[in-house]
């Protein structure tokens, strides 16, 4: 357990340092949500409808660039090949990896979430949800991303394929997590909704450790 | 040694197929030729549909081959991840493009049937849905292995795909039971019994056997094929 905290402090600090690109993915996320007034006209109450599955579309994209800097880093300078000799269960050094994603991207995107909020004209009282909904959905988007970045690591860098892949599973999240905001802007309970992610998160989090170390273990040998 | 792992041997498989291939052919055939008939001459129209229910003949059909076909490769996946068996492989390679294609089938007279009697080519119902996903499914799959220059570990992370999109299996089957949309609910595989007409069910059952036979005759040959061409490409390298 003692190893664990350390892997998570030593793998936040990495995700910390890393600024520009997450720089540039914050610039990526801001642009996307600016662009859809543009292709859905400028009418505030049309914006304010969709506010929700905009904010979560952008994530999602957002989600899906940052992707490939889980495991394609680590196979290029070597430490991938470290982590698989390494004593500790691969699993345990998989865990930390992704929860120390997880957790920069959850506080990337709460904090997004308020300007973003703001330039759709979304209801205030929205707001939690949609910051509940990136709470649970983003392990969700998270772990998926795992497996498939695992299963693709060997391959020379392939967004196309990558997206292919993740984009049938990232399905499900992107409607719970919408459906929830929705039924908090008409005043209604978001309970069931946000229910079904939590489901998700306990359907995918016991066995994609296991199918993660399986695929990088493939992958190299 | 029993009859699977006797089977299973690539050599005994070549001279299984090609016993095979002939009698599956022969027998779709001749099932297309009676299916065909009754589906289309020898059945009532329907009260509602009239001769549009004659789509169903060609599109229920695709959807039980689409969907078998892609639980038997999740198997199929699970067993070669195993025992390493290359013959597992080998049948998730011949399989999935002929799924994908099933799947497509299914998509396309679907939407046919939909124009004419919901007024819509496409409807974001459940049923839809899900085999829509089912169909990037099956083309990530065919994707990801092609990606891969080596042909085994092409083959083992497909086959972690397919494990993992198998979750979408029991989703296709009970999307009409667990959200009430616009497609009709299971009429033949439910609780209460068939609840279809006689000389319907005939046809259709006609036609899933002459689908299926053509689904089996496909993928033997197919897998045929990719022992050849790998034992070429093993004869090459070694020469």
């Amino acid at each position: 357990m003692k190893n664990f905290y350390a892997l998570l402090h030593h793998e936040i600090r990495l995700q910390a340092r890393q600024k520009t690109e997450w720089a540039s993915l914050l610039l990526f996320f801001v642009i996307v949500i600016v662009l859809m007034p543009f292709a859905l006209g400028p009418e505030p109450e049309i914006l304010r409808r969709l506010a929700p599955g905009l904010i979560w579309l952008a994530a999602l994209l957002m989600s899906l660039l940052s992707l490939d800097r889980l495991f394609v880093q680590d196979a290029r300078d070597g430490t991938l090949d470290e982590m698989l000799i390494s004593p500790l269960a691969l699993e345990t050094i998989v865990v930390a990896k992704i929860l120390a994603q997880i957790l920069v991207m959850i506080a990337v995107l709460v904090v997004m979430a308020f300007p973003a909020a703001l330039l759709l004209g979304m209801e205030a009282r929205v707001l939690p949800v949609l910051i509940l909904t990136f709470a649970l959905g983003v392990p969700v988007l998270a772990l998926l991303g795992g497996i498939a970045g695992s299963v693709t690591v060997a391959l020379h860098r392939n967004p196309a394929l990558l997206t292919l892949l993740l984009i049938p599973f990232y399905i499900p999240v992107l409607i719970f997590a919408v459906s929830a905001c929705d039924a908090a802007a008409v005043g209604g309970s978001a309970a069931q909704p946000l229910l079904f992610l939590t489901a998700l998160i306990a359907l995918i989090l016991p066995p994609s450790p296991f199918i993660i170390a399986a695929a990088l273990r493939h992958g190299q040998g | 040694m029993n009859l699977f792992s006797r089977f299973a041997q690539p050599a005994h498989f070549i001279r299984l197929a090609r016993w095979l291939i002939p009698i599956l052919a022969l027998g779709s055939v001749l099932a297309f030729a009676f299916g065909l008939y009754y589906a289309l001459f020898a059945s009532p129209p329907d009260y509602q549909q009239g001769e549009m229910v004659r789509i169903m003949y060609v599109h229920v059909p695709a959807a039980w081959i689409g969907m078998g076909l892609y639980s038997a490769m999740a198997v199929a996946a699970a067993v070669g991840l195993v025992t390493r068996h290359t013959l597992a492989d080998i049948f998730c390679v011949a399989t999935a493009p002929v799924g994908a294609v099933f799947v497509a089938l299914c998509l396309v007279t679907g939407s046919l049937w939909g124009k004419p009697t919901w007024g819509a080519w496409w409807v974001w119902d459940a049923r839809l849905t899900s085999v829509l996903i089912m169909f990037f499914l099956y083309c990530g799959v065919i994707a990801l292995r092609h990606s891969f220059d080596d042909d085994e570990r092409g083959g083992k992370a497909s086959a972690i795909l397919l494990l993992v999109g198998a979750v979408n299996i029991p989703i296709v089957k009970f999307s009409v039971d667990w959200w009430h949309t616009l497609h009709q609910p299971a009429s033949l595989l439910r609780a209460k019994g068939v609840a279809i007409a006689p000389e319907m069910l005939r046809p259709l059952l006609m036609m899933g056997t002459a689908y299926a036979l053509y689904a089996a005759w496909l993928i033997v040959l197919r897998m045929q094929t990719v022992l050849c061409a790998r034992a070429i490409d093993c004869g090459r390298e070694e020469a």
